[in-house]
């Protein structure tokens, strides 16, 4: 089954590892295999209705290629939303929703900003309205790592403590799309770096029966190795010979160099293989896939559709 | 300037930072230079990456002192132990509750509450105001000589040092006040206007149970208000001491450098002890002061006799690339390190060390002391230069 029949991906990773721009590039790579897609940005952000050239932040979805849109999520107009179509209250309730204090016990509530985000993705998918847009896919930009998983607890958490009412169904509905292994899929990005590739390790084994499936590994911004096991058919390790007799420090400086991109290529190779074991061995149907580094400042759509590209047979050829 | 007098005379030592950039292994390694040097020392970490947690022989402890074996290790000074807990909010979230509760029956009433026991969980901001009561815990009972500290990789992070009203934001007392106002009157049936409609839509909307539950629990919580108030001073007092030294790590990121910029104005702001800044993972290019051009000349005369003239053309033109690839990287860091330290320096007393990248993992107890060696066996700039 490819990921690109799920419902929802969720795009997961930690901080800095290019979630977002994997999240971008996985829709238009949806879009282009013919899927009605939406990439979702939470808690405001709208870093790809930016990149795409939107000069202010949308909570409507708005069109960044052929099927594909961009929206931000964000608590305040999702429970607005939610006001409205699910509790039909009227404009003084509203008024009170929007009340000082309202305000603050609806910020304290645990977990009930990434449920009210979260059930509006669900009801985009599962019960759009008249002249909504009705998408395939929902691509979501998940929250860094550890709270991904948090969020995705919360659900739970909500429907435990509600126990009856809108809240309380509204829960149940996101919980019961996020367990539901033909629906959601989870992408987990991480760098070709140990470090990243370990933490990534670590959440592959923490993910529980209860987690979304995981549907593939990203690796993103891979480069060529600076120290190639070979160098035009010699290999490094008689080149190596070659140098480390030198008594001249100019020699060695090259040599300590080239040593620690060597170790720093091994170091990555191994957790990767770990990593890609867990993988196979956990998720079966899972697959790993690398996106090249794309060496500039400021990234532009451009990149980004060249890395969607890169992504479009994701999980095809097993 | 040298670090180890520093430490020697250091009873605390709170580390704060972005997340990954190795956190939580600074702080294994000055513990284990503490306890290397003769002192009875204390980690406390939350969430530490599991290799390094399974070489402390942490994987089975919740909230639990475990003591780390140093027999293995060459020159530990007489008296010297090292011990490690992992914070667990949710123990010591019980724990608190156990000690502030006026009467066995609303402690059990707190503890079974539903909000409770999702909100000691899931809760922003508990395990930062946990990890202090912890700390305070450990520090009262006066049984180490040195407690290191690994908070989460949160900005609020040191919010714990607020008010206990904004330690929790669930307890906002304007909320707690206007909630207690409002269920209580609601108990009289005295309650008008829009305390009603609210109570009423609240209800509609999140159950009926839910937010009986929720008012049961602010009720209960309401007197444990002055508790928390008391142990929170004794908690500041502890973290203003001249004893602690908070110390801001981070990488040679934009990122994590922003973190730590923007902790350190925090200490200058709440007017805490800086210790000073970790660098963590900065590239070194130990050719950085050479000529390229000579550097390679030398190189491909280096590999002339052993290699055809072809072969060593590639190879020398591969390592310069590799080459200049670190020489970009050094120099980039060393950009990005100085530029945090000139933004404070003449500003917050303390230190600036910068750690060279190790390229393989630190999960043991002798990798651990390499990062020790490169803490304080080389010396660190004042900030005040």
């Amino acid at each position: 089954m490819s990921v690109f029949s799920r419902r929802l991906l969720a795009v997961a990773g930690k901080g800095g590892v290019g979630r977002t721009t994997v999240a971008a590039a996985l829709a238009l790579a949806a879009g282009a295999r013919g899927r009605r897609v939406c990439v979702a940005e939470l808690y405001g952000a709208w870093r790809i209705q930016h990149l795409f050239g939107a000069r202010a932040r949308s909570y409507t979805p708005i069109p960044i290629a052929p099927r594909v849109d961009a929206m931000s999520l964000d608590a305040v107009d999702c429970l607005d939303d939610f006001g409205r179509k699910k509790l039909k209250i009227g404009a003084l309730v509203k008024a009170l929703l929007h009340n000082r204090v309202m305000g603050a016990f609806l910020d304290a509530v645990p977990g009930l900003h990434d449920l009210q985000q979260l059930g509006k993705i669900e009801n985009m998918l599962m019960e759009p309205g008249p002249g909504e847009p009705r998408y395939d896919l929902v691509v979501l930009d998940a929250p860094a790592t550890g709270h991904s998983l948090t969020m995705l607890a919360g659900a739970r958490a909500m429907r435990e403590m509600t126990v009856v009412g809108p809240f309380h169904d509204l829960a149940h509905r996101i919980e019961a799309l996020l367990d539901d292994h033909a629906r959601t899929g989870l992408v987990l990005v991480t760098l070709p770096e140990a470090l990243p590739v370990r933490e990534a390790l670590e959440l592959v084994e923490a993910l529980g029966p209860d987690a979304p499936l995981l549907d593939a590994i990203v690796v993103n911004q891979v480069r060529p190795a600076s120290v190639p096991a070979e160098i035009a058919g010699v290999p490094w390790e008689t080149v190596r010979a070659a140098l480390v007799t030198d008594p001249n420090p100019d020699v060695q400086a090259v040599l300590a160099t080239a040593d620690q991109f060597v170790l720093r290529q091994h170091a990555a190779d191994r957790a990767l293989t770990r990593l890609t074991n867990a993988v196979r061995a956990r998720h079966a149907a899972a697959t790993t896939c690398s996106l090249p580094s794309v060496d500039v400042d400021q990234l532009t759509a451009d990149d980004v559709r060249a890395l969607a590209r890169s992504l479009v047979h994701l999980g095809d050829a097993t | 300037m040298d670090l180890n007098p520093w430490l020697d005379r250091t009873k605390l030592v709170v580390c704060v930072g972005a997340g990954g950039v190795g956190k939580t292994t600074t702080a294994a390694a000055i513990a284990l230079r503490g306890a290397l040097s003769g002192r009875r020392t204390m980690v406390l970490t939350i969430d530490p990456a599991r290799r390094l947690a399974n070489s402390l022989g942490l994987d089975q402890f919740g909230n639990r002192e475990a003591r780390i074996d140093l027999s293995g290790m060459e020159g530990v000074k007489p008296g010297g132990e090292l011990w490690a807990m992992m914070l667990d909010a949710r123990s010591t979230f019980d724990a608190l509750i156990h000690r502030v509760a006026p009467s066995d029956e609303v402690r059990e009433r707190i503890l079974a509450n539903h909000v409770y026991r999702h909100m000691a969980d899931t809760f922003a901001g508990s395990q930062d105001y946990m990890a202090s009561e912890k700390i305070y815990d450990v520090a009262a009972l006066g049984t180490y000589d040195l407690l290191v500290l690994d908070t989460p990789p949160v900005k609020n992070a040191l919010d714990f040092l607020e008010s206990p009203g904004r330690l929790v934001n669930f307890l906002d007392e304007r909320v707690l006040s206007w909630f207690l106002d409002g269920s209580r009157s609601s108990r009289g049936g005295m309650m008008f206007g829009t305390s009603k409609v609210v109570f009423y839509l609240l209800g509609r909307v999140f159950g009926e149970q839910f937010i009986d539950d929720l008012s049961q629990f602010f009720r209960d919580f309401e007197g444990l208000y002055e508790g928390f108030r008391k142990r929170h001073q004794e908690v500041l007092d502890m973290f203003r001491a001249p004893t602690t030294q908070f110390v801001t790590v981070c990488a040679p990121s934009e990122s994590s450098v922003d973190v730590a910029s923007f902790f350190l104005s925090e200490f200058e702001r709440r007017a805490l002890p800086c210790g000073g800044i970790i660098v963590n993972q900065v590239h070194a290019c130990s050719g950085q002061t050479h000529d390229a051009e000579s550097v390679l000349g030398a190189t491909a005369r280096s590999l002339g006799g052993d290699l055809p003239p072809a072969v060593a053309a590639s190879v020398v033109a591969r390592l310069g690339m590799a080459h200049r690839r670190l020489h970009t990287l050094a120099m980039a860091d060393h950009a990005l390190a100085r530029g945090l330290k000139s933004r404070y320096s003449g500003r917050l007393p303390g230190f600036f060390q910068e750690v060279p990248r190790m390229e393989d993992e630190v999960h043991d107890l002798p990798s651990l002391r390499e990062v020790g060696r490169a803490l304080f066996d080389q010396d660190a700039a004042p900030l005040s230069s």
